[in-house]
């Protein structure tokens, strides 16, 4: 959208939005809360609110019985309008809409708006922010982070903690009974100050905050006072916009709007902002069961943090004059402060106004620095975190830990895996966070992998084993993993290597100045290179804007391999079962380590006085033990079999039961042949004879196979022999192959053939698993039940009470080497046992886990389902894997309108969606804890308050069982739920979908759909490198 | 602005210690008025250092970047010979300080001009007075060079008490020679365009002085009773891991021997599967008529004469092939001992990895740091290194084929749980 575009246009437009369909309805206020959606081909980018409504005091009676809307509080949410001009920063790489179909919009609110002119008041202040072109207040945000030495690691404006979305203020509208609300509802930006200035609309978000003024001339008094913007010419700083000015809204308690355009508050109206109202998440089902995690509650000493605005006049440009010049006014602000060139935070409240005089060195010209008080926050407030995150930084770095990537290690602890010239650090990865529970520091075990060798050694012992395809092994072993450097602790990611470069060669310092590698080592480290024809490694560093947003980093990073370690574990003993299993011993760490870690950790900031200055410098002060609250264990689920059906037990493992009751279907295998090598004649003998043993029990079918002995074991023998029986025997139902060792080629070109080009469910099993005679039996009922489920049997089910549900599983997998596409899996269910399952995947740009092809795949399976059950299921519920909170708000934005537009395709086609982001990684453990001591928590225990985050619905599930190691729980978000399901149905719902993953008879850390989703996306990614046929999609071939 | 000086003036004071630095390999660095340590942050570079002590009046300065001062993860993944001992003081130059005393180099870059004159006096006795280091770097203004200076008036920096001229300067210099026996030589960085350098002289003027030899003491006032003087506060201080460091040596050599003896035990495996004579032997040990054969007791032997191995013993022949034989014929089978143990006589280790040998120093040390180590399994009489051996077996394979012990589920029929209906709700 051209951000000149006239604002009366604008407004026009949003107060045109077509109401939606699922909008709220007056009918639905007393609900609380309702979200909509809504579909619109207006502008670009269009908004979306979320509106809470809530039937609070006597006001609301009295409103109530107006003809239109009842009171209405509204929570305006983010919008991810982008810009077409890009002006935004960081958000605009995401926002690729393709030009065809129309902008959604998704919208969590009322809009019923009539009464255009009762904007009237607000109008010329609006026009003045439209035309305001953006300046990137994120930007300087970001740079402030920066120059704190916080790396903003998201790219998008939910990322840093305190730019993410701050729903405490904003927006608190009540509207009158003139249904002013409308205008919330086409809130296009996320009104809050400080992050929201990414485009031109967000701009008009501001000024829509204007609309709430009737609300004040009203008198309510109400803690979410929407705020008027406020905004302070200053000079361009960017040479973007030409001009630029910075929108300071957050001056509270404005009753007219004519004060808005004087720049000094009236005096006391500022008040400290409030919490919002939590929203509801908790359930009730289950046994009550005590808990710990690794969170230590973290109190706040200080009642508020001042923010303050700096204006200098006349302007000054450059960043670090700025931070120069209020440095010298230590002795007015104190020594603890946070500033980002512009906005001062400090833990102390200063006059109102404060003005301050400082002299330019470079022309001695005076300098005024005006400092501003503009808002108290709490100091719980998001906006502190990042403040508070740096004090840790400090913290780790005196208890002497070293930073590597983002964590801090202790190398004098280091375990030494001799066998394999590794060595483990110990260390933390820590962070402060506000959860529903307030302030935690959360502090996870972490354990860096490090190799005793430099980049060089590697390769020359890579060159050693094979000197004809050295250079690609080295591509193989190198790129892609990480590196550190032996001159500084800077970690960088190998992107290529120049085989063309050598130490020899120059570049370009900073300063214009050329130098070899050579010379520039020596003088600036002492380090004298030895090797002089070693080759260079390449890192493409992330486009970023250095402090201050001026310069951009770009170009490649040169790296001498001498000069190098890899860190992480070795690909080729990834592979090492046994090498594996000695590194696991010590990073898995039991509860009891885990703990001990902790509180050692603890021990040593509290025994630190030095740390204990630093944290107090923000008024932190930190509990001396870890967090213990109530959890749940939700009850035992019931499997299903053919006739018979069981409780779990305390380990939820069956994997006895299924093998002596009937799957509830298996497919007759009348036609099916087995490849082996010669060599492997007798364990294939084997194995089919005790196949066919075990599959009367569980009531599969089983003629003998078809067997094919292969003169060698070469790939090609495998494929041209498996290809050419294929064409002889066109009802073979199933392929076998016996295979000795790891081989990835041969894996790949087994599945490539069977998945892609001769579509034929197969089974590749390695030699080694069935060549012990006394677990011959139980590998022989796996690989039947497995082989079962390929050809579209069904083994077991749980008992869902939904109708005509779909329960869809999204996960994408991203190749490490950055050298193939992304792909994401996706898979639904097709019948009401959820023993169907139809799946696809698509192919994607590399690195990118936004789901594009969501739509196709999302219409491919409605059809057919509709095909299998002659309906549309009623309700879908999608668990969507591998969002990280920075990408919540671009999942909520792109994601669910993709899948909500895909609807309308039916006619009369409105089903209740529910969108659950699933989030494996996170760093929340979970204990047990009892009789004063931590353990491992029981499967199915279910945390859902204190820990859980403000914004979201969300919860932690631990379904799994575990035998060694810690409690690592699944975090499940609730995006959006149209489907009325509440806590409790979600909690049990995904509890229930974790118990259907036929290859392992027992519950599983995530739901089944998503690790189905996972295990497609990884084969097509990995090993097909293209879309498996059409043929198999109903069938869960790549099991 | 265009820059004045290409590098930029401190960084090129910086540079002239540390080409003094590299040139003079001084073992005990100060820096006196080290600020934020910045000119320390490249010493540390220079491993010839072997202490190295920043002293500053204003800590919370040095606190600000001493961190920075840290060992690098580099430093703990290959320790190397040096040493390296950073630490930092506040503290007063014009007062002593036992722990500054000996140094080889003390540095005062831009220091001595915030001193007012008294000071300066104490300064000059307490650094060339006490400390008695063996050389003094001391660089300060030149205020000739002020008139090229744009838009300055009065001194460089409000903190300065004063700014000499070349002439002042160097009287100062050499009165400070003659009475505490030091000699001097001037220079200076930040040359002055072409055509003036030598009416107006260097930006920052320099003088290296070196203590007269044989005149320790001549001057020197008699503190040499009172060591104890400290009245410094040690703000930081960190040691670098090195090799000489025993723990540091133990860990790496530890870590080399076991697995170079985990390579030479697969080696020899690899070996004896692809020849089946000799797998049928099956004794290693048995004399071989050709070639060099270390037996135990010639190990032993060495080890008793503190030879420094058997490369050695080999003289100068073909090594090579020397080694060769001698891993593959003195690995042997431990089969006494029960469980199966590759026995590896160090002797072997030693001569096949040259880092081995190295960082062990001679046989006997090697023998010496391995003996009392837990994680290294050694005969009986030390003189060789044991690997368990273990056939090929595999197993324990993934989690799916896992088999164990299970309880048992208990059977029930449909429906104990009351049928619930969420649509309902």
């Amino acid at each position: 959208m051209d951000p000149r575009k006239p604002p009366d246009h604008r407004d026009k437009a949003s107060a045109f939005w077509p109401g939606h369909g699922r909008g709220l309805h007056p009918e639905e206020l007393a609900v609380g809360r309702g979200r909509g959606l809504m579909l619109t081909t207006v502008g670009p980018g269009l908004g979306r609110a979320r509106a809470l409504l809530i039937p609070d005091d006597n006001l609301q009676v009295q409103a109530a019985s107006l003809p239109s809307i009842g009171p209405v509080f509204a929570r305006g949410r983010g919008l991810l309008a982008l810009p077409d001009d890009g002006l935004g920063f960081g958000r605009a790489r995401e926002l690729n809409f393709p030009p065809t179909p129309p902008k959604v919009g998704l919208s969590r609110g009322v809009i019923l708006a009539k009464q255009e002119p009762q904007l009237g008041p607000t109008h010329p202040f609006e026009t003045q922010e439209v035309d305001t072109p953006t300046l990137g207040q994120k930007s300087t945000l970001v740079s402030m982070f920066r120059g704190m030495g916080v790396e903003p690691i998201t790219t998008c404006g939910r990322g840093i903690p305190a730019v993410g979305r701050k729903a405490a203020e904003e927006m608190g509208i009540r509207s009158t009974p003139v249904g002013l609300a409308s205008a919330s509802g086409s809130l296009p930006g996320d009104s809050r100050d400080n992050s929201s200035s990414l485009s031109p609309q967000m701009m008009g978000g501001l000024g829509r905050g204007q609309v709430m003024l009737p609300s004040h001339v009203l008198g309510q008094d109400k803690p979410q006072t929407p705020e008027p913007p406020i905004v302070h010419p200053i000079k361009p700083q960017s040479p973007e916009p030409p001009t630029t000015q910075r929108l300071h809204p957050p001056l509270a308690g404005k009753k007219d709007a004519s004060v808005l355009l004087t720049t000094v508050p009236p005096k006391g109206d500022l008040k400290m902002e409030a919490l919002p109202v939590p929203l509801n998440k908790a359930g009730s089902k289950g046994t009550p069961i005590s808990i710990g995690s690794n969170h230590i509650a973290v109190q706040c000493k200080n009642d508020a943090v001042y923010q303050y605005h700096v204006t200098f006049i006349p302007n000054v440009e450059s960043m670090a004059m700025r931070f120069g010049m209020l440095k010298d006014h230590r002795p007015t602000t104190g020594e603890v402060v946070a500033f980002d060139g512009s906005i001062l935070y400090l833990p102390v409240k200063m006059s109102d106004e404060v003005v301050l005089k400082s002299l330019r060195r470079t022309d001695n010209e005076e300098i005024e620095i005006k400092i501003q008080l503009t808002k108290i926050l709490p100091p719980t407030s998001d906006l502190c975190i990042p403040f508070y995150n740096v004090v840790l930084r400090r913290v780790m770095k005196i208890l002497g830990l070293k930073l590597v990537g983002r964590n801090h290690y202790d190398p004098e602890s280091a375990v030494v895996i001799d066998k394999h010239r590794l060595q483990v650090w110990p260390g933390y990865s820590t962070s402060i966070k506000r959860t529903d529970g307030g302030l935690y520091l959360s502090v996870d075990v972490s354990h860096k992998v490090l190799r005793n060798d430099s980049v060089l050694n590697v390769m020359n012992n890579l060159y050693q084993q094979s000197k004809e395809n050295f250079q690609d092994e080295c591509t193989k072993e190198f790129v892609g993993s990480i590196v550190i450097t032996r001159y500084n602790n800077r970690t960088y990611r190998i992107d290529a290597i120049d085989w063309n470069k050598s130490p020899k060669d120059t570049f370009t310092l900073m300063d214009g100045t050329k130098t070899t590698f050579m010379s520039y080592y020596s003088k600036n480290y002492g380090i004298t290179i030895k090797e002089m024809t070693q080759p260079l490694l390449v890192h493409h560093p992330k486009e970023r804007s250095n402090q201050g947003g001026r310069q951009i980093i770009t170009g490649e990073i040169l790296l001498v391999p001498e000069l190098t370690f890899m860190t992480g574990i070795p690909e080729k003993m990834k592979k090492d079962f046994k090498a594996m299993k000695d590194l696991t011993m010590h990073i898995n760490v039991s509860c009891a380590q885990h703990t001990h870690s902790i509180m050692q950790l603890l021990k040593n900031i509290a025994s630190s006085p030095e740390s204990l200055k630093e944290l107090d410098r923000w008024g932190l002060e930190m509990d001396s033990k870890i967090l213990t609250i109530e959890g749940r264990t939700l009850p035992p689920e019931t499997i299903s079999l053919k006739t018979s059906s069981f409780a779990t037990s305390a380990d939820v493992s069956w994997s006895r039961e299924i093998v002596r009751d009937f799957s509830i279907s298996s497919v007759p295998l009348n036609m099916w042949a087995i490849f082996y090598p010669r060599r492997c004649a007798d364990q294939t003998e084997e194995l089919v004879s005790t196949l066919k043993k075990v599959a009367g029990p569980i009531g599969v079918q089983l003629e003998r196979p078809i067997r094919v002995e292969l003169r060698d074991d070469r790939t090609d023998t495998y494929v041209k022999t498996i290809h050419g029986l294929l064409n002889s025997e066109p009802n073979l139902q199933l392929v076998v192959c016996i295979m000795v060792g790891n081989r990835d080629d041969l894996y790949s070109a087994i599945k490539k053939l069977c998945c892609v080009n001769s579509p034929i469910p197969s089974q590749a099993i390695n030699v080694r698993t069935i060549s012990q005679q006394q677990k011959l039996r139980s590998v022989a009922q796996k690989i039947l039940l497995q082989v079962n489920s390929k050809l579209g049997g069904e083994l077991w089910t749980v008992s869902v009470p939904l109708k005509n549900l779909m329960v869809i599983g999204v996960d994408v997998h991203h190749d490490t080497s950055k050298k193939h596409q992304s792909v994401m899996g996706y898979v639904a269910s097709l019948n009401s046992s959820l023993t169907r399952w139809y799946s696809r995947v698509t192919f994607q740009a590399p690195t990118e886990e936004l789901i594009i092809g969501l739509r196709v795949c999302l219409l491919a399976s409605l059809q057919k389902y509709y095909e299998v059950n002659h309906s549309l299921p009623d309700k879908i519920v999608v668990y969507r894997d591998g969002v990280s909170d920075g990408q919540l708000n671009m999942v909520e934005q792109y994601e669910i309108p993709q899948l909500l537009q895909c609807f309308s395709t039916f006619p009369n086609y409105e089903p209740k969606l529910a969108f659950i982001v699933v989030q494996k990684r996170i760093s929340t453990t979970l204990y047990s804890w009892t009789a004063n001591s931590f353990g491992i928590p029981p499967p199915g225990t279910v945390l859902d308050h204190t820990l859980t985050q403000r914004n979201w619905v969300d919860f932690y599930l631990m379904a799994h069982h575990i035998r060694q190691g810690c409690g690592l729980p699944t975090r499940y978000i609730s995006l959006y739920n149209t489907a009325n399901l509440t806590p409790d149905h979600l909690q049990r719902l995904t509890f229930k979908m974790c118990h259907l993953y036929w290859n392992w008879s027992g519950t599983i850390r995530v739901p089944a759909p998503c690790k189905y989703a996972h295990k497609l996306a990884f084969l097509a990614g990995q090993y097909l490198h293209s879309e498996p046929a059409i043929q198999l999609a109903d069938k869960l071939f790549f099991l | 602005m265009n820059p004045l000086f290409s590098p930029a003036l401190h960084q090129q004071r910086h540079q002239f210690v540390i080409n003094f630095v590299k040139m003079k390999k001084p073992k005990m660095v100060a820096d006196l008025g080290c600020n934020d340590c910045k000119l320390l942050k490249q010493l540390k570079f220079h491993r010839e250092i072997e202490l190295l002590v920043g002293v500053d009046i204003n800590g919370d300065v040095i606190k600000k970047k001493m961190r920075g001062l840290a060992p690098l993860s580099a430093n703990y993944l290959q320790p190397t010979c040096d040493q390296l001992c950073v630490e930092l003081y506040q503290g007063s130059v014009t007062q002593r300080d036992a722990r500054l005393r000996g140094f080889h180099l003390v540095t005062c870059i831009e220091l001595i001009e915030h001193l007012t004159l008294t000071d300066l006096d104490h300064f000059t006795a307490v650094v060339f007075g006490y400390m008695t280091p063996l050389s003094v770097i001391i660089s300060t203004p030149n205020s000739e060079y002020n008139a090229l200076l744009p838009g300055l008036s009065g001194f460089r920096h409000r903190d300065h008490k004063f700014e000499w001229n070349r002439a002042e300067f160097r009287s100062w210099a050499l009165k400070v020679c003659l009475k505490y026996s030091y000699k001097v030589e001037f220079t200076g960085v930040g040359e002055a365009p072409l055509g003036m350098q030598d009416s107006v002289g260097f930006c920052s003027q320099i003088g290296v002085f070196y203590r007269l030899e044989g005149c320790t003491g001549c001057n020197v006032l008699p503190f040499s009773d009172e060591e104890d003087v400290s009245p410094y506060t040690l703000l930081y201080s960190v040691k670098y891991p090195s090799l000489r460091d025993n723990n540091t040596l133990r860990r790496v050599l530890v870590s080399e021997v076991l697995y170079w003896a985990e390579q030479l035990k697969n080696r020899w495996m690899e070996e004896k599967s692809s020849d089946r004579n000799y797998n049928s032997t099956f004794s290693l040990t048995e004399e071989r008529a050709e070639g060099f054969n270390p037996t135990h007791a010639a190990i032993e032997g060495w080890l008793a004469e503190g030879m420094d191995g058997p490369v050695g013993c080999c003289g100068t022949g073909d090594v090579d092939k020397c080694e060769e034989m001698l891993w593959r014929n003195s690995l042997k089978l431990e089969s006494g001992t029960g469980s199966g143990y590759i026995s590896i006589p160090l002797a072997v280790l030693w001569s096949c990895c040259p880092k081995v040998s190295e960082l062990g120093g001679s046989l006997r040390n090697l023998r010496h740091l391995l003996m009392d180590e837990p994680h290294v399994n050694m005969s009986q009489d030390g003189a060789a290194v044991l690997v368990k051996y273990q056939e090929q077996d595999e197993e324990d394979d993934d989690a799916y084929l896992e088999d164990g012990e299970y309880s048992e589920a208990s059977w029930c029929s449909h429906g104990v749980e009351p049928e619930e209906d969420w649509e309902t709700v």
